[in-house]
């Protein structure tokens, strides 16, 4: 007992060294995202960079070591702490970091969720990168012209608790009910859980799998790089076709070497840029986040925001842009 | 007669050994996944196998050597993401020709990012031994530690950014993609590996004080043997073929992150385990280490094979375990009943 | 005895105890982040943020304090907590099933039953270390939780339990208390006492510390055993609940990689994976310790690699120093004797 008072005293001296400052601030955000290290938020940030250059505003951004929600709520918490004015988020779980952004967003703090949202009761707005339809759409349709209509797909997804996959793979699936693809058969999804490593042996899996195996999509960066590889090792490259989303950077050589014909993505840095902008008109007081209005986002012109549905709101930054073998090169150092 | 009954008891004693029983299992396991799904056992499925769990098989051989000395090492796959990071900058940066021109960059040889791999988990491995021997911290702390120090020095000096396929030379690639009599290099470098430890452990004093240190500190003491110099020795060589691994599984992957090869250390170990190395020190056959590590792996590349669809994705994590459990525990309950065997053998 | 204490190099012995060196490291991490960050980092802050750092991982690391004492580790805890957490929110079914109270009784039971399961596999298969069997046992639970949660998350909880209890506070002499660190804090001093001076706490310390000579002395090693994995893993059940008041809704995920943040705070506390050591206040000072450096060091590097590494760090160096320091001085004193004799 002795060392638990000892224990206390000495909290209670620190007590008298607390000390206070206050100072005047420039608009102060905070972005997190749903990994360090990952070359897609690298280029979010740089949309962020970006847009400081031309509004002037601090930003401060992080991500967990291991993608995990935990992590993501020690780091908003740290940003509740510092008392910046947003939190830009893209979100490992939609829903386990709703109660702590209420938190923030009951100190006044704006809540902004880009790229992967968070649930309605937890933001204030989202940055969708494109039309979630759309995104399954223009992959079936690709993956369909590449392998001619006809015979059997798979879908190499990242995590199956991941709420934009399943988005996507559900109207990838509406999408292929449509008659012109009554000949395609989608035979399994499985899931690379967003790790190189295991996304090669899924891949490795299903090549081995299923001997008809037409095509594949892979709706995550990490996905279809992984799938490239090892398509390309077990000497497949332009019989198993591949599309879905991937970085220009991480797939140019796959694009070069006819493993990968053509697939999408959107341009994380307008989606960071976006976001930054629709932070500081948030801050400012111009926008609400209400369906309805709209703000200027510099170069990308106004955006609207709208209904998404759910019981929150949305915008939009764009339609997914289709890389190929010819027009790589342009973008492979981009991002 | 008693011809008949030598043949007989010879052919016994093949069967009771462990190592028999892990074959089995794996047999079993093989003919379980393939009533599933019939291409699992296909000549190149099965090649596929042994190539993907070369890595985890070296990593192995590591593995036992320290846990021959009663140690434990649970850095390692930092350690391979440290080694595999080092090499990686050396590598797009070019340090080693920082004059070269643009053409020959990415061109520093093979075998130097091999060794520059190797040495930095070799020093990695030293100073978890240095810590453990000369330092008494106990080995899983001690390691611990250093599991979260070497991820955050890989994080540091790679500055947030991995290393990409375009960063890569050409026969970096191409070192775990050659193939020679229809085996992969990766299954290669694990078996001259494998050959090199098993003659160090076999023939060399140095192997031999592993044994020694682990299954009587004190009685190895006083026979003459520095317990410190054995358990260095183990982490010493444990680092270099984590480096070994880092660069296997970073080819293999064509990319190197700072968070790479995260958690590996615990299937590591438990294919140690199932392979028959006693945990606290001093007994364990380097077969039996192999066959562990093939268990696992035929286990992992099963659940993928299995054609689990829909919901039953969702049965993967579980059976992952209680296959792992059930492996783990038959094999106690066999080297129970050997152990039995032989002292009522001795007893007649 | 008087010997050394006239020798300069001699470091005080209170200063040995483990608890007073945290106490140190303690001040001295205030004190230098309060430097660099004076207006953010500052004591009301901090006892803000202990709901991040300190409750969930605090409880956890209570239950892995008794398997490390025993001188056994479990890496489960995570997944017990997961598990339970998941039972606890899918009975509860947001308001549609059993009354909350009783979820999270059955909370409780499931983190016993997992841990009876655990206990059960150790002691009867003593061949194999607790590392492999919970490492297996971690994998299983999770994967259960993957079974019945599968992608879904479950929430809605009640208000006191989402809101009150992860993010409340209550205001003692001008300080805003969280009420998840007094829930800590209130149950620490009863945890002290059982463990560190009632006999069953007691036979903890004797089974760990000679495991034979405690089964010759007539307790009931493996009994003892066993109970502490069911209490250990109702903890991590607490703990999970703690959690989820932050998180608002359960993942199967929730908590991956807890157990060993549990662990390193265990041994920072003076607890030893050889067993026979540890203490409460000990463990409660590494938790504040862990508390004050992870949230400075969040917000001057803002990198959770950074975070990680200064944690390694911290951990190898309180178990270093103190042995290097013995063993000097074992060496001098030695050496001390040898000269001594060498005069007569």
């Amino acid at each position: 007992m002795k060392k638990l008072i000892s224990l206390i005293l000495a909290l209670v001296m620190t007590l008298s060294i607390a000390s206070l400052a206050l100072a005047e601030k420039p608009i102060k955000i905070g972005v997190v995202y749903k990994q360090t290290g990952n070359p897609f938020f690298e280029a979010g940030v740089r949309g962020f960079e970006e847009a400081q250059k031309e509004l002037g505003f601090e930003f401060i951004h992080n991500g967990p070591a291991d993608s995990s929600n935990e992590g993501q709520i020690q780091i908003i918490e740290g940003y509740i702490q510092q008392e910046v004015d947003a939190i830009a988020i893209s979100a490992n779980d939609a829903a386990g970091v709703v109660s702590v952004l209420q938190t923030a967003m009951e100190k006044g703090i704006k809540v902004i969720s880009w790229d992967s949202k968070v649930e309605a009761a937890g933001r204030n707005l989202n940055i969708d990168p494109s039309v979630a339809q759309n995104i399954g759409r223009v992959q079936v349709e690709e993956i369909a012209k590449q392998i001619g209509y006809e015979g059997q797909i798979a879908i190499l997804s990242a995590g199956a608790t991941m709420d934009n996959q399943n988005t996507w793979i559900r109207y990838m699936q509406e999408e292929l009910e449509k008659p012109e693809y009554e000949k395609i058969e989608l035979v399994t999804i499985v899931y690379g859980d967003d790790l190189t490593d295991k996304s090669y042996q899924e891949m490795q899996g299903l090549i081995n799998s299923y001997p008809d195996l037409k095509g594949v999509v892979s709706p995550t960066t990490v996905g279809i790089a992984a799938a490239a590889v090892a398509i390309k090792d077990m000497g497949l490259s332009g019989k198993i076709k591949l599309t879905g989303l991937g970085l220009p950077s991480e797939m140019a050589d796959a694009l070069k070497d006819g493993t990968c014909e053509g697939m999408y993505l959107w341009n994380p840095i307008d989606l960071g840029y976006v976001a930054a902008y629709a932070s500081v008109a948030m801050v400012k007081g111009e926008i609400t986040g209400a369906a309805g209005e709209s703000f200027e986002a510099g170069r990308l012109g106004t955006k609207e925001i709208m209904d998404a549905g759910d019981g929150g709101t949305f915008t939009l930054v764009g339609d997914p842009f289709r890389f190929t073998p010819e027009n790589i090169d342009d973008w492979k150092d981009v991002y | 007669m008693s011809q008949i009954k030598a043949r007989d008891s010879r052919l016994k004693r093949f069967l009771r050994q462990r190592e028999t029983g892990l074959v089995l299992v794996i047999i079993a396991l093989i003919a379980l996944v393939s009533l599933r799904n019939p291409n699992f056992s296909s000549l190149s499925n099965l090649q596929f196998i042994l190539g993907d769990t070369s890595i985890m098989i070296v990593l192995a051989l590591g593995m036992m050597c320290v846990l021959l000395v009663g140690s434990i090492d649970i850095s390692i796959s930092g350690i391979m993401a440290l080694g595999a990071m080092t090499a990686g900058i050396v590598m797009k940066n070019n340090l080693v020709q920082p004059e070269a021109a643009d053409a020959l960059r990415t061109s520093t040889p093979l075998i130097l990012l091999i060794l520059i791999s190797m040495g930095v988990g070799a020093l990695c491995g030293a100073i978890n031994g240095l810590l453990i021997s000369y330092g008494k911290v106990l080995p899983i702390v001690a390691t611990l530690g250093m599991q979260y120090i070497i991820y955050g020095t890989s994080h540091v000096i790679s500055g947030g950014q991995a290393v990409y396929r375009k960063d890569m030379s050409e026969a970096f690639i191409q070192f775990t993609r050659g193939s020679f009599l229809g085996l992969n290099s990766k299954v290669w470098i694990m078996l001259a590996a494998f050959i090199i430890l098993y003659l160090f452990i076999t023939y060399t004093k140095a192997g031999r004080h592993l044994y020694a240190v682990g299954s009587n500190r004190e009685a190895a003491q006083m026979s003459g043997i520095k317990p410190e110099t054995a358990t260095l020795n183990a982490h010493i060589i444990m680092g270099a073929l984590a480096g070994l691994a880092g660069m296997m599984y970073a080819s293999h992957d064509n990319k190197v992150t700072q968070d790479m090869a995260m958690g590996y250390e615990m299937y590591v170990i438990a294919a140690c385990v199932i392979g028959g190395v006693s945990v606290t020190g001093g007994s364990g056959k380097i077969l039996g280490v192999l066959l562990g590590a093939l268990t696992i792996g035929v286990i992992n590349n099963g659940l993928t094979m299995l054609r689990l669809t829909g919901n039953s994705e969702f049965w993967k994590k579980a059976i992952q375990g209680a296959v792992i459990l059930i492996a783990v525990v038959t094999n106690v309950l066999i080297s129970r009943g050997h152990r039995r065997r032989v002292l009522r053998e001795r007893r007649i | 005895m008087s010997a050394n204490t006239k020798n300069g190099l001699k470091i005080p012995a209170w200063l040995k105890r483990r608890e007073w060196l945290l106490v140190v490291l303690v001040v001295l991490t205030y004190l230098f982040f309060n430097s660099q960050a004076p207006s953010i980092y500052t004591f009301p802050k901090l006892l803000n943020q202990t709901r991040v750092y300190m409750v969930d991982v605090g409880f956890m690391a209570m239950g892995i304090l008794l398997v490390l004492i025993l001188g056994d580790i479990d890496i489960s805890v995570a997944s017990i907590a997961a598990l339970s957490a998941t039972v606890m929110s899918v009975t509860y079914n947001a308001g549609k099933g059993i009354p909350f109270g009783l979820s999270i009784i059955l909370m409780l039971l499931v983190g016993a039953a997992c841990g009876l399961v655990n206990g059960l596999l150790i002691t009867k298969f003593k061949e194999l270390f607790p590392m492999i069997i919970t490492l297996a046992t971690s994998t299983l639970y999770r994967g259960i939780a993957y079974i019945i949660l599968k992608d879904q998350s479950a929430g809605s909880f009640p208000s006191w339990f989402a809101r009150d209890l992860g993010y409340g506070s209550i205001n003692i002499l001008g300080l805003e208390f969280p009420i998840m660190l007094l829930c800590l804090l209130g149950f620490i001093p009863f945890y002290h006492v059982w463990l560190h001076h009632t006999v069953s706490g007691r036979y903890l310390f004797a089974v760990g510390t000679n495991l034979t000579a405690s089964r010759y002395s007539g307790l009931k090693t493996d009994r003892i055993k066993l109970t502490a994995f069911v209490v250990n893993a109702m903890f991590a059940a607490v703990g999970g609940f703690f959690l989820t008041s932050r998180t608002g809704s359960v993942k199967y995920t929730i908590g991956t990689g807890f157990e060993m943040q549990a662990i390193a705070v265990a041994i920072l506390g003076g607890a030893s994976t050889s067993g026979g050591k540890g203490s409460v206040p000990g463990l409660l000072l590494a938790l504040i310790l862990l508390t004050a450096l992870k949230n400075g060091l969040m917000l001057l590097y803002n990198d959770a690699f950074i975070l990680n590494l200064a944690v390694g760090l911290l951990l190898i160096l309180v178990v270093l120093i103190p042995n290097i320091t013995s063993s000097l001085n074992a060496r001098r004193n030695v050496r001390r004797q040898r000269m001594s004799l060498a005069k007569t």
